[in-house]
């Protein structure tokens, strides 16, 4: 049990050195220009709809790579993406919030947040451009 | 036929409620369990709620946990979210025809402000509002010692405002009121209808970390009279009460009365689930006036660790009873003559009804949840029961009459199959 608890932390050890830093990033038109680690927590966990400008959220996920995904929610609240699936089965089957839209890569993160003002994702930072505004970065140092 | 019925309610919706145009992203989605669960008794049935019609004994029996719902919603614009959801599982007259506990519309009109409204489950414990799908929570099913009640379907409004407490805090105030939709099966008799019983609560839950602690209170009010044969022994009461010249039979007649009667219930929570922990505890106290629901303690405390896809997890539920308050009957248990027989069973009947909802009890559980597949998990489950003084009221009993020559032990091995389909964007 030890032996493969050992081996579960250098598996993710060597993982979240794979991932570099994750930038959280928002609809340049948004009118929002940083959002907490709280703030964000309780955007992608469904506790809170509204951006802080009061614009209605749409949290993006991007879940290609998986690494990307398991690597933000490990930062972010510190979650294992099996964790997180189960909550969000919890708010979705009770019928308060549906789960953040799911994207495939980083360009389609970026595309759907520079088209609509209230969307908020994340994408690793070298893959950023100038249509979204950084808001919060999730470093690949340790957790938020 | 369903889906339509949850396309009619979004395009509804839509026209009620101003949106330019109709549910572009109608979802279908599933979830579901397929258990298989035996116990080591054939002299008492176990079952995981208060709605289903009788319990699983040591033949292997795939209908204590299995479920299956399918669940249609829409994002009927930004802020309105329709849900309806059909379930079939076992229920109190022992079928699986599928049903409607949940039809909801959703509204978050400002920021920091939810409405709900239609049909939906209402529970206050962590894992209550959700408690039909097995792949949301640790276990094979939630702790029958809390949530066995089964009162908790309602057709409201719910309303939650959220606040920022302090930095890094969320707080979420609640309050819901409604009307129930249920039907209990009451042993070898038939089901008691509470449908239309008026339920309403608040609840306090602060968000902070990997913590949600909760507090709160709810109470309900029944509209409805207890089946036969209660009122025919009601009856029977009055009739020697009268009789006799001595006003104590009527008076447990009077006791043995449903409608009118309240349960209120206080309870807090908390829950830590970050990293590789999840704990969780919780205790409620129930007061009734109901002779049917005498006051409870109940509690449990949960633990688990994550090894990767694995979950070991254990925990321990209590239920206490309050000792069981059997009417005085005055002169009916000492009448001779010809009456006698019809007194004495009389007098039998009122005490085994006292005695039915005895229940104070321990559940000690043990498991492994696996999360093998996106959507999907397998848990390996074994509880012990145990009933010092052979409390009966949570569990079935076969026979009727005395109680059964059970030691109090009962040992439940399971297995579950939870998955889910879609519910993802």
């Amino acid at each position: 049990m030890i032996g493969r608890a050992a081996f579960l932390l250098v598996a993710a050890c060597r993982l979240w050195g794979q991932v570099g830093d994750l930038a959280v990033v928002v609809n340049a038109d948004s009118g929002v220009v940083s959002v907490s680690p709280e703030e964000a927590r309780n955007l992608f966990l469904g506790r809170q709809r509204y951006l802080r400008s009061e614009l209605m959220a749409l949290p993006v996920e991007q879940v290609v790579p998986e690494a990307t995904r398991e690597q933000f929610y490990a930062r972010l609240v510190r979650m294992p993406v099996a964790q997180v699936r189960a909550y969000w089965a919890r708010l979705y089957f009770t019928g308060k919030a549906q789960p953040p839209l799911q994207t495939g890569s980083a360009e389609e993160t970026l595309g759907i947040v520079a088209a609509n003002r209230g969307a908020i994702g994340f994408v690793e930072k070298e893959k950023l451009d100038r249509r979204v505004r950084v808001v919060l970065v999730l470093s690949g140092k340790g957790p938020a | 036929m369903r889906v339509s019925g949850a396309y009619g309610l979004a395009v509804w919706a839509t026209t009620v409620l101003g949106a330019q145009e109709p549910a572009r992203n109608l979802q279908i989605s599933a979830f579901g369990t397929l258990g298989l669960a035996r116990t080591d008794s054939d002299l008492v049935g176990f079952r995981r709620d208060g709605v289903q019609y009788d319990g699983i004994f040591t033949k292997l029996s795939g209908k204590l946990d299995s479920r299956l719902g399918v669940q249609a919603s829409a994002q009927l614009r930004p802020g309105l979210l329709a849900t309806v959801q059909v379930l079939s599982r076992e229920r109190y007259d022992g079928s699986f025809k599928p049903g409607i506990p949940w039809a909801t519309l959703t509204w978050s009109p400002a920021p920091g402000l939810q409405v709900r409204a239609g049909v939906f489950n209402f529970n206050e414990t962590p894992a209550g509002d959700n408690m039909e799908v097995g792949h949301t929570y640790l276990w094979a099913r939630p702790p029958v010692e809390v949530m066995g009640g089964g009162l908790t379907t309602v057709r409201g409004i719910w309303v939650a405002r959220t606040f920022e407490a302090w930095p890094g805090a969320t707080l979420e105030a609640s309050a819901q009121y409604g009307t129930l939709l249920v039907k209990q099966p009451i042993d070898h008799v038939g089901a008691w209808d509470v449908t239309g019983s008026p339920t309403g609560g608040a609840r306090l839950v602060l968000y902070t970390g990997g913590w949600r602690i909760g507090a709160g209170a709810a109470a309900l009010k029944f509209t409805t009279n207890v089946p036969e044969p209660i009122p025919t022994i009601q009856t029977l009461l009055r009739g020697f009460g009268g009789a006799l010249g001595d006003p104590r039979p009527a008076r447990a007649a009077d006791a043995l009365d449903g409608r009118g009667r309240t349960l209120s219930t206080a309870f807090v929570h908390a829950v830590w689930a970050q990293g590789p922990w999840e704990v969780q505890g919780y205790v409620g106290r129930v007061i009734s006036n109901a002779f049917s629901s005498p006051a409870t303690w109940q509690g449990y405390a949960s633990l688990g660790h994550r090894l990767g896809s694995l979950v070991p997890y254990a925990m321990a539920a209590r239920l206490e009873v309050g000792a069981p308050r059997v009417p005085d009957l005055g002169p009916l248990r000492t009448v001779t003559g010809p009456m006698a027989p019809q007194a004495a069973y009389l007098a039998y009947a009122v005490d085994t009804i006292a005695r039915a909802r005895a229940a104070n009890q321990w559940t000690y559980t043990a498991g492994l949840r696996w999360d093998f597949a996106p959507g999907a998990d397998l848990k390996f489950q074994v509880d012990s029961l145990r009933s010092p003084d052979r409390g009966t009221g949570n569990l079935y009993v076969p026979t009727q009459g005395d109680p059964p020559p059970w030691n109090g032990r009962l040992t439940v091995f399971s297995v579950t199959l939870d998955f889910q389909v879609g519910g993802g964007r």
